[in-house]
């Protein structure tokens, strides 16, 4: 398989460029979004493996945006990942399809682990 | 982790990897099902125990339950290819219900007040029952209902919502959980305080006095500021006289009046009260009347029938002189009439003539049949002879029960005879005078409490108490209805207790019978229960699931299944799941994940225990088959014994017992098992790893379940306990649950307790059969201790 392309959906840039830099440096190819929006519309010009998507954002939330991947692009894995403990969002997210569901924080490791085998289920299917 | 799996066809990487994360998410379940169970055999410690619980202290390990709970569906559901997606509907349903426990008071909608001449009974939610019903009388029973209106509990949050008012008051359960009784009164003196100096918001004043300008045109009109609780006056908790009444109070003195009302639902007594019953603050939202005063000339309370016998056609009304507040709370001797509907009063009443008496009679009658059952009626007649109503509520009846058999009193010497009965019953216990809030909070656990004057305020303490004797009080009084909620056997108006009962002294009331004498005859059984909502018994299927450990323990079994299935379908070419072949009364399968079975039974359907090479499962079944443990011959049970198992299993036999049988599985490495066993009525699981790393090693057993009665659970649990301990786990009890751990033993050391484990395994099989009595425990471990197994 060839290298690994991730998207990162986070309205707190605090977490997402510094995420992006220690993703990229154990070899994945990242693109970030600030938006629900801003995640569209690159999914609309690019493709990805999978996308790590905080659920509370403001305007579209991550569930939202699941929703819709869904629909658009089924191929792209979902992983919800959220600081918020929340029976309530994490049942929906996985009913949603929602690959995997983390809490932050999140050891790289775990978060790579579970990215890279979102990337290898949705390839197989 | 995997152990030495060998090459095979089709073996690939990615199979590897998805064996490694398959048995990493069937562990986090284990984990996270132990971790579960434990948190909630915890809470519902408290929610069953004889000690009252702060519902806050809870609701941070229920939510926690919660989250985990929803990891292990997850995980299950990963792992099952979303087979048991219905779980996520009956864990969305049950967290919902959460929420509504625990979730922040809404605003509540609706107007800040309401004329009493609008309301019904379906406003009780809003203004309380006890100014809904008085809505409801007016014009019904031909009664005037007096001029006045409702502040709303809508009212109530605006109020408290402003400056933390309501965190604070929240927080006083946790107060008397965490810091006891002895902290109570000065932290709710506090939060008072706080409420009687806060300012009322500029819209529920205004609301407030518009009502009252409306209600009262003449504008010099005295009112009765009175609490009006949701919740209030309910059968199950009548919060009889808890909170504060205000009366006399002038247009000027509303608001202050108001606050002190809205404060009165924070005293030690009230707050102590809810806790008891399980209610929190938000459940008894304050909402207030302001109800125009009547002067008048005799009040009082009646009964539409007989509290200790509620079929008799009679009405019981106790009256006094001017207000009935003074009655009510207990303070006097009231005059007494047993009316009897149609027929004239024999005894003449000083303050009621036969005319007021045959009206109180119809309209006591007149409001039973409107709410449908008998009432708890306060009214007043005022000099012109008009009859009022003040509040109609529901009638706490006495519980009928026998007196006990005379001989049990018999040549004992009599202490003291005379007085009313508040609540029959008996208890004993020592002598404890009660002469103001300080003795209340010392108040020993089995007390008999003794006092000049019955108070609500004994609700504090009422959970602790044997019994209550009162030289002065009224049957028909707050704190009789208070001690007949809670129980306590009591006996009101029995002039010379105080003087003639020593503090300390043993004694034992006979509230029936109405006489106390020396000695403790019999204690009374401690603790009421309480329906935990955590444990129901379930039709075993998500939608069955109706509480967080029913679906720990759906995702538990099915994740055994799980593990089991997919054994059978990853690879044609070989079966991970055998039958395990041994002389036992279990069906046992095996599901080899690296190493635990020898190379060539690896496709085998069924293996024998010569083929297991997993060093912990040698172990255990060595000990299983232990050959001197006779489980194939008849042994002599107690015919008691038997039929404690069998009537408890008829009543409802847990789930995994009419689901699973005797289905057991174990997962096993070269190092590790998991076995999980339904044998007999109960559950139980060793998860070990037993390698030569002494830090990796160790043992963790749970035993729980069962289907005899609480003493034999009890008790076996005492005895296994004993057992366990002798062999250095370390065990702890939470309810009917056993757990025990052994870690970071040699290997040889390990290897030789999981041998003692599976002959114990074995020898619990019917272990509640065997707890007849509380010498058994002892018996039975020092039985097994000694090697003499052919015992069990």
């Amino acid at each position: 398989m060839g290298e690994l392309r991730l998207l990162l959906v986070d309205d707190e840039v605090e977490f997402l460029e510094p995420m992006k830099a220690r993703l990229e440096r154990r070899g994945l190819a990242c693109a970030t979004a600030t938006s629900g929006d801003d995640a569209l519309r690159l999914l609309g010009s690019e493709r990805f493996d999978c996308a790590v998507v905080d659920v509370k954002m403001p305007g579209m939330d991550g569930l939202e945006l699941l929703r819709r991947m869904r629909r658009t692009w089924p191929e792209t894995a979902v992983v919800l990942l959220t600081g918020h403990a929340s029976v309530e969002l994490g049942v929906q997210g996985m009913e949603l399809g929602a690959f995997e569901y983390l809490l932050k924080p999140v050891e790289l490791d775990d978060l790579l682990d579970t990215v890279r085998r979102a990337a290898a289920g949705a390839r197989r299917d | 982790m995997l152990g030495r799996r060998r090459p095979g066809k089709g073996d690939t990487a990615a199979q590897r990897a998805t064996f490694r994360l398959m048995y990493e998410r069937f562990r986090e379940v284990l984990a996270l099902n132990d971790s579960t169970l434990e948190l909630i055999a915890d809470i519902e410690e408290k929610l069953l125990g004889h000690r009252p619980f702060a519902l806050d202290a809870v609701e941070a390990g229920v939510r926690r339950a919660a989250m985990d709970i929803f990891v292990m569906v997850k995980d299950l559901n990963q792992l099952a290819r979303n087979r048991h997606v219905g779980l996520y509907d009956a864990l969305r349903a049950l967290n919902a219900e959460l929420e509504a426990l625990f979730g922040p008071p809404g605003a509540v909608e609706g107007p800040l007040v309401i004329p009493i001449s609008t309301l019904r009974a379906v406003d009780a939610a809003i203004a309380g029952s006890k100014m809904a019903n008085l809505g409801e009388v007016a014009g019904k029973c031909g009664l005037i209902a007096p001029p006045g209106f409702a502040i709303t509990t809508a009212a109530v949050v605006r109020f408290l919502a402003a400056g933390e008012l309501w965190e604070r008051c929240e927080r006083l359960e946790g107060v008397l959980e965490l810091d006891g009784p002895e902290a109570l009164p000065a932290a709710c003196d506090e939060v008072r305080a706080a409420i009687l100096a806060a300012p009322v918001p500029e819209d529920v004043a205004a609301a407030i006095r518009d009502a009252y300008a409306q209600c009262f045109p003449e504008g010099d009109t005295l009112v009765a500021v009175r609490s009006s609780a949701v919740g209030e006056d309910s059968l199950s908790s009548s919060h009889a006289g808890l909170y504060d009444t205000e009366l006399n109070v002038a247009a000027d003195r509303l608001l202050d009046a108001y606050r002190s009302v809205v404060a009165s639902a924070f005293s030690a007594t009230a707050v102590a009260y809810r806790f008891e019953k399980g209610l929190t603050a938000r459940e008894a939202l304050m909402a207030v009347g302001c109800v125009g005063m009547v002067v008048p000339r005799c009040a009082g309370i009646m009964y539409s029938r007989p509290p200790d016998d509620p079929e008799a056609d009679a009405v019981v009304i106790s009256t006094t002189p001017g207000l009935a507040a003074r009655l009510a709370a207990g303070d006097e001797n009231a005059e007494e009439i047993v009316a009897v509907p149609g027929a004239e009063v024999h005894v003449p009443s000083a303050l009621l003539g036969p005319d007021e008496l045959r009206r109180l009679v119809n309209v006591a009658r007149c409001l039973e049949e409107h709410f449908g059952r008998p009432q708890d009626v306060e009214w007043a007649i005022d000099f012109e002879g008009r009859l009022t109503v003040l509040q109609s509520r529901p009638m706490v009846a006495i519980r009928l029960e026998t007196s006990p058999a005379v001989d049990l009193f018999a040549g004992r010497d009599i202490l003291l005879e005379g007085g009313f009965t508040a609540c029959p019953g008996v208890g004993s216990g020592p002598v404890v005078m009660v002469d103001g809030e300080a003795a209340l909070a010392r108040f020993p656990e089995g007390g008999v409490l003794v006092a000049k004057h019955s108070s609500p305020s004994f609700a504090q303490v009422m959970w602790r108490c044997a019994a209550i004797v009162t030289d002065v009080g009224s049957p028909t009084g707050h704190m009789a209805s208070l001690a007949r909620e809670f129980g306590v056997p009591a006996v009101v108006g029995l002039d010379g207790a105080t003087a003639a009962l020593r503090p300390g002294r043993f004694v034992t009331v006979d509230a029936t019978g109405r006489r106390i004498v020396e000695g403790a005859l019999l204690t009374r059984a401690g603790g009421r229960t309480v329906k935990s909502p955590l444990a129901d018994t379930p039709e075993f299927s998500p939608a069955g699931c109706r509480s967080l450990h029913d679906i720990t323990r759906f995702v538990h079994e099915k994740v055994y299944e799980v593990m089991f299935h997919y054994g059978d379908v990853a690879s044609e070419d070989r079966h991970h799941s055998a039958r395990l072949d041994a002389r036992l009364p279990l069906i046992i399968r095996v599901f080899d994940v690296g190493g635990g079975i020898v190379e060539e039974k690896s496709a085998a359907r069924t293996v024998r225990p010569e083929d297991v090479t997993s060093v912990p499962m040698k172990a255990f079944l060595e000990g299983m088959l232990e050959p001197r443990i006779r489980w194939d011959l008849p042994r002599p049970v107690s015919m008691r014994g038997f039929l404690s198992v069998l009537g408890e299993s008829m009543a409802g036999p847990p789930a995994e017992v009419r689901q699973v049988g005797r289905l057991s599985y174990a997962i096993l490495s070269d190092r590790y098992v998991n076995f999980s066993t339904k044998a007999g009525y109960h559950f139980s699981t060793v998860d070990t790893y037993c390698g030569q790393s002494q830090n990796k090693n160790y043992i963790h057993f749970r035993f729980h379940g069962g289907a005899a009665d609480v003493d034999r659970r009890e008790r076996r649990v005492r005895c296994l306990s004993t057992i366990l301990h002798a062999l250095d786990f370390q065990v702890a009890v939470k309810g009917d649950l056993l757990t025990a751990r052994l870690d970071k033993y040699t290997h040889d050391a390990t290897r030789a307790r999981l041998v003692d484990l599976g002959r114990l395994t074995m020898c619990a099989r019917q272990l509640d059969m065997l707890m007849d009595d509380d010498s058994r425990p002892d018996f039975f471990a020092a039985a097994f201790l000694a090697s003499e197994w052919e015992k069990f």
